[in-house]
């Protein structure tokens, strides 16, 4: 009896000095370091706008409560660093409401670094701080991986003012799993009132950058250029000092809402007009609104903007009108594809309009000068099909028009998907006119072959009275990048190769060479191009061709925007392309390089007399998904405000 | 007759009334009469051949070998101080006197006795720059025999101030004493007269360490300072010890006029000659006469960097943040430029001395396509001191643009050691050593001295590091996402961005990690001076320097037509300060012998535009390899410098 009371006696002390020492270890001890602090997310609570994700790999929270939702214990009002909500940690072993995680919301993969940063304000009074910033994070079963922490701790900490923490963690040896919790709060582990507000986490850390080898290395050695091999030099196109141009548009004074070009609006360039001495005119068909042709006018060095009115007869109108021209509606709103060529003899170009339901060929005249305000420019049809099914070229298959075989007179090339091609040139007559086969052929290129090919005709080799036809394509197996530079020999009736060598006879007979990266098969209707160097050519490069020089010299260049901006000079050789420099833009206003922005679009013309130059139309896009295809909704930022200049080059 | 007399008279007596007025004023106060036993001495003049209200600039005619002399034969005709003193024997027989004098800075100095012992001489007294006549061997000199006709009588002799006074054998170099290893201090310097009986000499009342300086009574040097004003000296019988009430002002004032000298240890003669002009190079002419000498820094291989491919006019061409994240994130591994900062593959081609407008102009030469190049550039004098208010009057680039945006460059006016040999080791650190090398790790080994030291003013774009809570700033590093402006090009942090228009002007010494200071610590800690509190911070217990950083306006440091940069580098303090007129600077940075090592050996002053990595400035939020080579030439001035 007595030793039972003996053990009672003993067990009451015993549980209550556990008790006790429960008690003390909660108020004492930093189980926080050990398991994860129960702590209210903050998403129960929070303004969502709140917990965004801008910018990249960050989360800023700065415990405001959203509208209706009960504010939970911990916070208070009346003194936030922003806003009117902030957290408290009064007294020994406090914590705030955490910032909480997964490893998986996050990315494990970007979990080596994490920034974090918090306001913090610590009420006036004698006690020394002792507390920290924590970054815990922890397993499936609470118990924390990993406990970092940016203390806070007298002297020296300030009372009575708001003062940032802020450090970084490397946690590079810690394994996280997708369900690994991520928490950021504050403890406060002295007897000091302390509130926090503006929790701010980053991470991912710095992103290495792309590539792998640098080959300069001036610490081995003078600098060596190798041919084709970064680093290229830089040539600088210039913003032109245009009178009027301002923001997004080509005209001066009151033009500005008029004379907005927007990058998605089909434009093209040409010598659509007689009486320009020379220069080339902007076709700007609005996806909303009327067409119009801006045109320099060198007294005022200033564009104007004429109105496009389409005239009869054209062969489905003709029936409805009179034989004397009339004012016809305008090709409808939608997409369309532009082509310019001199398709029929003559001073001027005209302008191949093909629409989703039709096409047209037009000719262009001014009723009065080019640089008179209010002045229309006629277009005059000069053939059109309202079926395109009765094409004989199909406007869904890559259309080229280009001076082919050197006479002179464009022609229009179309490419089937077996690579067979079609060569059209147009008789005019009357009334209207009529596309000719001028001929075709089945023998192609394998570039031409490919699904994911692009086309470009142009001059691409110096001292050549015809086009070109420059083919890049994708290879859909191993996806690898294969091109073909082609002339059309009017003797032959072909397409042959312009490259020589190990990789190509010039005179289109099958060869031995094979393309350099698909590890030489044969390519009998064509000669690949040699890729040397990291830098490979894109079925949808954009390739410019023309007098850009400060001199009207000819220039090439390749527009690629896959991961950045990328506009190089290159030069065609017989066998390969050689990367001449690196375009950059100068001149430009604050620091809005029109490389910045993510819708960039360029239109090369004859603008302001005979060297070529780019109009250069700069936006952002409002939609976070773009990607550099399809923009649906333009966003004018601040720091990037939409543009559209004209650069050339100066030297 | 009579009244004309009378005004003759009067206007002698008044000229001569005036004349003693003038040369007791020009030439210090005489001391009034001090009596022992058997003498009175009073009129002690050390220097009346030299105004000392006057400052004495050190000539540098020769003293690139011999060192300085105070003064020269430019500044007093003889080139020695004339001085003296009367003497009246007041004892029974006529005799003859023994008389010594010495001088000592007392700019830079440390107290002659102990702070807790005030009989024993304070510790390191013995390091203080004290002389005496230059022949060592002479002790004590005597009078002639002096009658006890109740008159004074005037004694004269010479004394000049040389370098390495106790003509200590660590500075020879062979037979050659090499003054220059231990230069007369700048500032001002006291003369003491000691006269006495020669038979308190004779009895070795006045022990021979005293007598000849360069002796040490147990190993020690003692100083004569201490020991006739606090030690036995002063209660010894029949001896007098007076110190002049004026004193000498020296100051130093490098010409920046007069030429850059050419190293051969950077470049060889041959070579050298080739870009030689008549104000730089490696001739006779200009080591004898050149203050300066082009520096070329030591790179560290270690440092290699891969730069973006851009060259750029970061001052002069808007660029801007903008362009810093795009370049950050858009180019190649492959399109990169692996190099180090470089030094001057030349000499003379980045630095010109000119002598019409007395200033120095050096440039970092812009980089072209193929010859990418972060040059560093800078002049460093040839004559070197310890201790001293050192003073730059200079022009040098500015660092932001109008963008704030860095242009990866760090001015610098900083103090570095002569030499690392044995001969200009620092004092020996007690506890643990000091870090033996500058470059060494962590694991370099703990030596009691060493030769290095370092004093700098470094001014870059970078963060402050304490309070250790806000470092680093939590920066977003962005994505590399061409179709997502906001993705790449991410602002800086709000705390970052309130000090955009600010560059740091960062404070260090390099003390090696001696941990004798009492505290010494790392990490953060705050000093107080003149009611301003500076954070001071480093890195670890092991780490070499102390670093103390305030962010200062880049307009007003480098847009203004010039600045003055001071490092008031003392016995148990430094002060840094920075100002528009050399007469209202303000304290930037404040280090004392408390928290850290302070060196006492002798440095240079260097003034260079570097391109730093700036991994060695943590938290900073433009990184060097992000940031242009320059697109042109990027020029500083320096003015003038002293050392008082």
């Amino acid at each position: 009896m007595k030793s039972k009371g003996k053990l009672y006696r003993y067990l009451f002390i015993s549980v209550l000095v556990f008790v006790i020492l429960l008690a003390l270890a909660y108020r004492y001890v930093p189980l926080a370091r050990i398991i994860r602090v129960t702590a209210s997310k903050e998403m129960s609570f929070s303004e969502p706008p709140k917990t965004g994700t801008e910018p990249p790999n960050s989360i800023a929270f700065d415990f405001e409560v959203a509208p209706g939702k009960e504010v939970p214990a911990g916070m208070i009002t009346g003194n936030a660093h922003s806003g009117k909500y902030a957290a408290k940690a009064f007294g020994k072993n406090a914590f705030t409401p955490a910032l909480e995680r997964s490893a998986g919301e996050l990315g494990v993969d970007k979990l080596k670094f994490v920034s974090v940063s918090a306001w913090v304000f610590v009420k006036p009074g004698p006690e020394p701080v002792t507390a920290a910033l924590v970054l815990a994070a922890s397993n499936n079963m609470g118990v924390n991986i990993c406990w970092k922490g940016i203390g806070l701790k007298d002297p020296f900490v300030p009372r009575g003012k708001w003062f940032k923490m802020s450090g970084q963690f490397d946690l590079s040896d810690v394994k996280f799993t997708k369900d690994t919790r991520l928490q950021l709060y504050f403890w406060n582990n002295s007897s000091t009132d302390i509130f926090i507000d503006d929790y701010y986490m980053v991470y991912g850390g710095p992103q290495p950058r792309r590539g792998d080898t640098t080959y300069v290395d001036l610490t081995k050695g003078p600098y060596q250029a190798r041919f084709n091999y970064p680093p290229f030099p830089f040539r600088y196109l210039r913003m032109a000092e245009i009178g009027g141009i301002a923001g997004t548009s080509l005209l001066s004074g009151g033009g500005v809402t008029q004379g907005v070009i927007r990058p998605s609006d089909p434009a093209i360039s040409g010598m659509f007009l007689a009486g320009t001495q020379g220069r080339d005119v902007l076709f700007v068909m609005p996806r909303m609104g009327k067409p119009m042709i801006f045109s320099y006018c060198s007294e005022a060095s200033s564009f104007n903007k004429a109105e496009v009115v389409f005239t009869a007869p054209a062969p489905a109108q003709a029936k409805a009108s009179a034989s004397a021209p009339a004012a016809a509606p305008a090709p409808a709103p939608g997409k369309h594809y532009l082509l310019k060529g001199k398709f029929i003899s003559g001073e001027t170009e005209q302008l191949l309009f093909i629409s989703e339901k039709s096409c047209g060929l037009y000719k262009f005249s001014s009723k009065g000068s080019v640089c008179k305000e209010g002045n229309i420019v006629e277009a005059g049809l000069l053939w059109q099909s309202e079926n395109l099914g009765s094409l004989q070229f199909d406007p869904a298959k890559p259309l080229l028009s280009a001076d082919f075989d050197g006479d002179g007179i464009s022609e229009i090339l179309s490419v089937g998907n077996n690579g067979e091609w079609k060569l059209f040139s147009f008789q005019a007559g009357k009334p209207g006119g009529a596309w000719t086969l001028l001929s075709e052929g089945k023998e192609s290129p394998e570039t031409w072959k490919q699904n994911n090919t692009g086309f470009t005709a142009a001059y691409f080799l110096p001292g050549q009275a015809q086009c070109e036809v420059l083919s890049v394509s994708e290879n859909t197996k191993d996806h690898k990048f294969s091109y073909t530079l082609s002339m059309y020999s009017p003797a032959k009736k072909s397409f042959v190769s312009c490259f020589t060598g190990k990789y190509g006879m010039r005179d289109g007979s099958p060869n031995s060479g094979g393309s350099p990266n698909s590890g030489g098969s044969p390519n009998p209707g064509g000669a690949y191009g040699k890729v040397i160097g990291i830098d490979t050519l894109k079925p949808g490069d954009q390739f410019f061709c023309g007098n850009f020089g400060p001199n009207a010299s000819p220039v090439v260049m390749r527009y690629n925007r896959d991961w950045r901006y990328d506009l190089k000079e290159i030069a065609f050789s017989d066998s390969a392309y050689h990367i001449l420099n690196n375009i950059d833009f100068t001149g430009y206003s604050a620091d809005h390089n029109p490389k910045y922005y993510e819708v960039l679009k360029l239109i090369p013309g004859r603008f302001t007399g005979n060297q070529v130059s780019f109009i250069v139309i700069g936006r952002n896009c409002k939609n976070k998904d773009y990607n550099g295809k399809e923009c649906s909704e333009y966003e004018d930022l601040p720091e990037l405000p939409d543009f559209i200049s004209v650069y050339s080059f100066v030297n | 007759m009579r009244n004309s007399a009378y005004i003759r008279y009067f206007f002698f007596s008044c000229s001569v009334i005036c004349l003693a007025a003038f040369t007791s004023c020009k030439h210090g106060a005489k001391t009034s009469e001090v009596k022992t036993e058997n003498f009175i001495v009073r009129d002690f003049l050390p220097a009346t051949n030299w105004d000392l209200k006057k400052v004495l600039n050190l000539d540098y005619d020769g003293a690139m070998q011999g060192g300085f002399l105070i003064p020269t034969v430019r500044q007093t005709g003889d080139g020695f101080f004339d001085l003296e003193f009367s003497i009246k024997n007041t004892a029974a027989e006529p005799q003859k006197f023994a008389y010594k004098i010495y001088y000592q800075n007392e700019s830079y100095k440390f107290p002659e006795r102990d702070a807790s012992d005030s009989a024993r001489q304070g510790e390191n007294a013995w390091e203080n720059f004290y002389g005496s006549w230059e022949d060592t061997l002479s002790g004590f000199r005597e009078t002639e025999v002096i009658a006890n006709d109740n008159s004074f009588h005037k004694v004269t002799s010479q004394v000049r101030i040389v370098g390495n006074p106790r003509n200590e054998k660590l500075y020879f170099n062979g037979p050659w004493n090499d003054r220059w290893k231990r230069n007369p201090r700048v500032g001002e310097y006291s003369f003491m007269l000691v006269v006495t009986a020669p038979a308190t000499i004779s009895q070795k009342l006045i022990p021979d360490f005293v007598q000849y300086i360069n002796q040490r009574n147990n190993g020690e040097f003692v100083n004569p300072y201490f020991f006739f004003l606090y030690g036995l000296g002063s209660k010894l019988s029949n001896t007098m010890v007076s110190v002049a009430p004026s004193r000498l002002k020296v100051m130093a004032s490098p010409d920046p006029g007069a030429g850059i000298y050419i190293h051969p240890v950077h470049f060889k003669k041959d070579f050298a000659d080739k870009f030689a002009t008549s104000c730089c190079g490696q001739d006779d002419k200009l080591f004898q006469k050149a203050a300066f000498g082009q520096f070329i820094h030591f790179i560290d291989a270690s440092t290699k960097l891969k730069n973006i491919p851009v060259i750029e006019d970061v001052l002069g061409d808007n660029y801007s943040k903008m362009d810093y994240n795009w370049n950050s994130r858009f180019y190649r591994n492959e399109e990169l430029i692996a190099s180090t900062s470089l030094t001057a593959p030349e000499p003379c081609q980045t630095v010109v001395s000119d002598p019409v407008n007395k200033k120095i102009t050096m440039f970092n030469p812009k980089a072209e396509f193929g010859k990418w190049q972060k040059q560093n550039v800078g002049v460093i004098t040839r004559h070197p001191f310890t201790y001293g208010k050192w003073t730059v009057k200079c022009k040098l680039t500015e660092l932001l643009n109008k963008n704030n945006m860095w242009n990866g460059l760090t001015n610098a006016v900083w103090l570095i050691t002569q030499d690392q040999a044995e001969w200009n080791f620092r004092r020996e650190c007690k506890k643990g050593g000091y870090m033996a090398n500058y470059y060494g790790g962590q694991q370099d080994v703990r030596i009691k001295q060493v030769g290095y030291s370092e004093i700098d003013f470094e001014i870059l774009k970078t963060v402050p590091y304490c309070p250790q809570w806000l470092l680093p700033p939590a920066y977003n590093n962005g994505l590399e996402k061409q179709y997502d402006v906001p993705a790449w090009n991410v602002p800086f942090p709000e705390e970052v961005m309130a000090d955009d228009d600010k560059i740091t002007v960062s404070c260090t010494n390099w003390d090696m990690a001696c941990w004798d200071p009492s505290k010494f610590k790392d990490g953060c800690q705050t000093i107080d001076y003149q009611g301003q509190t500076f954070w001071a911070h480093r890195w670890d217990k092991n780490y070499r320097a102390i670093t103390e950083k305030t962010p200062e306006p880049d307009d007003e440091l480098f847009a203004s037509p010039y600045y003055y940069f001071q490092i008031d580098w003392r016995p148990a303090e430094i002060i840094w300060r920075i100002g528009k007129s050399k007469d209202k600077l303000r304290v930037v940075g404040y280090v004392n012998s408390t928290m850290t090592c302070i060196p006492n050996n002798e440095m240079l002053l260097i003034v260079t535009q570097e391109f730093h990595n700036t991994k060695w400035w943590v938290g900073s939020q433009y990184l060097q390899e992000n940031i242009p080579f320059p697109g042109k030439n990027i020029t500083g001035e320096i003015y003038e410098v002293t050392i008082e």
